[in-house]
């Protein structure tokens, strides 16, 4: 890293804030931002990206800030690079790393800032129909009667034409109860030519809402973005915090956070597996998937209250633990799951009609994964050994010496694989983790009150999980009296979605809900 | 007087032989339903809901597209109309069909060919884009079900040198179950059903992802009562199948008056459990199969059509001539 350290200081203007062997933050100008990133990317292995914030900073005297953040995987080194004094545009680097196209398009939308440069700088988030000047995540916007001023417009899509060429708008309502998204087919008869998605119609503004709220407050909301990953939102959310207040944790914590985490995978895991059953009309491995799931949500509420692991997660701590009895109740339990999950699986591993509708079908290439920033499964099953467990030493992970579940086809066979592989991984790591809460027993609750003090504010900070579906990463700022001054939630959905209309060219329509499903994504918690 | 009197038992016969299809075929729905929840380990719906799914309906008000034209409103009824006449030349638990002459087999291929084609038209009616993609797989498929349904039936045919399916399910009562033959017919027959059926693996009812679907596609315009006469004729069709195919595999003979009023419960008792028997086979069939990718269905179907050809050629071998 000291090579990357002494290449930044031969541009003048900038500014190393702090730089240890875990992390860097370096200021410089949004004008050299795109040559240092494009040096960064070059370095072997090749950098991750984490997130991209943009903040309104202009009560601080900063004008608009940029924060980029890129995890460098070999050394475990997080470097923050910040471009201070943003007025009204920024070059864009969605052509340098296509995985920031989304992000600087919401800036453009949320901020009003002109992102230079950029390829495709159509809106995002909000669809036509908004004022110009309308954008929400300024400081000097005023949130209230904002709907009166929308008037609906027309979607704007590429235009195709040829012989025989045909759009099918698919949503934002379709048959069955899911969550909406619109889907614009370029056909030639049943084969895809090209797939646009229109998603964000759940856009709910929930980083406005975060604003102003106290710590407390921010917990509830981040763990209700989405349905399914309540416990990796909260947990980075909490891990954010942590950061500010610097504040160490007692092992117990650490232990029963990862066990959370894990809970929260497998339950997941089995569920989409479940679901891509769904996708091809397999009613019996549907089934015995909604099953498992079900009693394993049913385990959560038990011990945990809550069927999502809602509430048990918090910021210093954790709300209640186990007693040694339920930790082996809870084990015997699990264990009777994982038993259960064996003896169902073959019936979908081994079964030759899903094969034929799996394989080769919907095949995300290892490059796009790796140029999208695409995370979790859906890049693991392209041969990125991409798994923010294995990469980073946090909870108790070290310990269970996590490796990436990797399969190269990158098609949907693949994706289920590695979901199987790391269930049977996450039973495993459950076993031990329990094994060692009984024989390290502790307090029954580790909530800690006395870190408000401690809180750094007008400082960025970044909390990070490995989420079902891919990295979760929450980055948080806060005001000097201690309430959130600005919190971006960069899901693992929203690093994803992108990749997925990419997946489909090739393949014939019908097969678009199996690859969609073998995805999983959420459209919460990507449009926020 | 005679004559009147023998025309008049005939006219009410029929009515009672529509009339019991008519009662029946939600019920066979139902217990279809059910035997799949029983795959899938729920309890599923009762056996009596598509009787209340189709009186809410009845009930509900229709909403018709406005590009629509006269074709979206006049299928339902060419639907319903046209099974009620296949239904018309399919023999029932006694062994006896309202209409048995010569040709029945085709006039139940034309039927079917009927419901088809305006069904298809009717998928491009609402101008939405699903009920388009929905007819063109309907048509896709219906070119590969029709042949091997009609090949196979007339394979029947030729075993028992009548075209009239009482005839037909008479005579195979004096063919040995295991005539060769037979046996490949009845294989042709089983995958079309499944195909005019709409059940995996070549189209899945249950589905709610409108980018698979080809049944549901066509009829995801219509609402109330529109749609409530096309599932009961979707449903009348599927126990016409099914009829079909057990008085093939094991037929019910033409039972006379002299059987008495046992005799007829018999008769519908042996019938009805040889539906749902077989019901249940499907069910089964279909909660372990998936849905295959819609271009490997000539695959499926052309094995039906290729099992009646080979029954065509080893009828002829084992008799020597046609």
């Amino acid at each position: 890293m000291l090579g990357l350290r002494d290449y930044l200081q031969i541009y003048t203007g900038i500014e190393i804030i702090k730089w240890d062997n875990q992390e860097g933050i370096v200021a410089m100008d949004s004008q050299d931002l795109p040559d240092i990133l494009a040096y960064c990317l070059e370095m072997k292995p090749r950098p991750i990206w984490l997130t991209h914030v943009v903040n309104d900073e202009r009560q601080l005297g900063n004008d608009f800030c940029l924060y980029l953040i890129l995890h460098f995987p070999d050394k475990d080194f997080t470097l923050t690079l910040v471009a201070k004094g943003i007025k009204d545009e920024f070059p864009s680097l969605s052509l340098i790393l296509p995985a920031l196209n989304w992000s600087e398009r919401e800036a453009q939308d949320l901020f009003g800032l002109r992102a230079v440069g950029h390829p495709d700088p159509r809106t995002l988030v909000l669809h036509p129909g908004w004022p110009k000047n309308f954008h929400p995540l300024r400081k000097d916007y005023k949130t209230g009667k904002e709907y009166k001023s929308f008037k609906r417009g027309p979607l704007v899509f590429p235009e195709m034409h040829g012989e025989g060429i045909f759009q099918v708008p698919v949503g934002p309502i379709h048959a069955g109860i899911i969550e909406p998204g619109h889907f614009r087919f370029y056909v030639i008869g049943e084969p895809v030519l090209h797939l646009e998605a229109q998603l964000f119609y759940t856009h709910k503004g929930i980083e406005k809402l975060l604003e102003g709220k106290s710590l407390e407050e921010g917990l509830l909301i981040i763990e209700r973005v989405c349905g399914v990953c309540a416990v990796s939102h909260g947990l980075a959310y909490c891990e954010a915090i942590e950061k500010l207040a610097n504040i160490e944790l007692p092992r117990q914590v650490l232990l029963w956070r990862t066990i959370l985490a894990e809970l929260e995978r497998v339950y997941n895991h089995i569920g989409d597996i479940g679901n891509m059953c769904a996708g091809v009309g397999f009613a019996l491995g549907n089934a015995n998937g909604s099953q498992s799931k079900e009693n394993l949500q049913r385990l959560n509420l038990e011990f945990f209250g809550h069927r999502f692991l809602r509430g048990m997660v918090v910021p210093g701590g954790i709300k209640s633990v186990p007693g040694p009895k339920d930790s082996q109740e809870i084990l015997n339990r699990l264990m009777e799951l994982a038993n259960d999950f064996e003896d169902w699986i073959p019936l979908l591993l081994e079964h030759d009609g899903f094969r034929q509708r799996a394989v080769t079908t919907g095949v995300l290439k290892t490059e796009s994964a790796i140029d999208l920033g695409v995370t979790g499964p859906a890049a693991r099953a392209s041969g990125v050994a991409y798994d923010w467990r294995e990469l980073h030493s946090h909870l108790l992970y070290p310990e269970l010496m996590v490796k990436s579940v990797v399969e190269h086809n990158g098609d949907v066979w693949a994706r289920l694989m590695v979901r199987v592989k790391e269930t049977r991984e996450s039973f495993r790591f459950l076993e031990t983790l329990l094994r060692k809460g009984m024989q390290e027993a502790g307090r029954s609750s580790y909530i800690m009150n006395t870190f408000s003090n401690k809180l750094i504010p007008w400082q960025g900070a970044w909390g990070c999980v490995e989420s079902p579906r891919g990295t979760d990463v929450i980055w948080l700022m806060l005001d000097d009296k201690g309430k959130i001054y600005r919190c971006r939630i960069r899901s693992a959905s929203y690093a994803n979605w992108p990749a997925v209309p990419l997946t489909v060219p090739g393949n014939i329509v019908p097969d678009f809900p199996l690859i969609n499903k073998s995805f999983e994504l959420c459209y919460s918690c990507c449009d926020r | 007087m005679d004559e009147l009197y023998a025309v008049l038992t005939r006219l009410l016969m029929g009515l009672g032989h529509l009339a019991l299809i008519l009662v029946v075929a939600p019920l066979l729905q139902g217990f279809i339903k059910k035997s799949k929840a029983f795959w899938q380990m729920r309890q599923g719906p009762s056996i009596l809901q598509p009787y209340r799914d189709l009186r809410k309906m009845m009930k509900k008000e229709e909403l018709i597209s406005e590009h629509a034209s006269w074709i979206f409103l006049l299928t339902p009824r060419v639907a319903f109309a046209a099974t009620l006449m296949a239904a018309l030349v399919i023999p029932n638990a006694w062994g006896w069909a309202p209409l048995s002459g010569w040709g029945d087999l085709f006039l139940f291929g034309a039927s079917l060919g009927l419901v088809r084609l305006f069904l298809t038209l009717a998928g491009l009616e609402g101008a939405g884009t699903f009920g388009g993609m929905g007819s063109s797989r309907e048509l896709f498929v219906g070119l590969m079900t029709e042949p091997a349904l009609l090949l196979g039936l007339i394979v029947l045919a030729f075993i028992t040198e009548t075209t009239s399916l009482q005839g037909m399910a008479a005579s195979l009562l004096n063919v040995s179950p295991i005539f060769i033959p037979r046996i490949l017919a009845l294989i042709t027959l089983g995958m079309v059903s499944v195909a005019e059926m709409g059940r995996i693996p070549m189209d899945n009812p249950d589905t709610h992802l409108e980018l698979t679907m080809i049944h549901e596609g066509m009829l995801l315009e219509y609402t109330g009562p529109s749609l409530a006469l096309l599932n009961f004729s979707e449903q009348v069709k599927q126990l016409l199948l099914l009829i079909l195919l057990t008085q093939i595999i094991w037929p019910s003979g033409l039972i006379t008056g002299g059987d008495g009023f046992l005799g007829i419960l018999w008769a519908l008792g042996f019938a009805g459990v040889k539906v749902a028997v077989l019901g249940f086979f499907f069910a089964t069939a279909e909660s372990l199969f998936v849905k295959r990718r819609l271009f490997r269905a000539p695959h499926f179907l052309a094995t039906s059509t290729a099992s009646a050809i080979l029954a065509l050629v080893s009828l002829w071998i084992i008799r020597g001539q046609i």
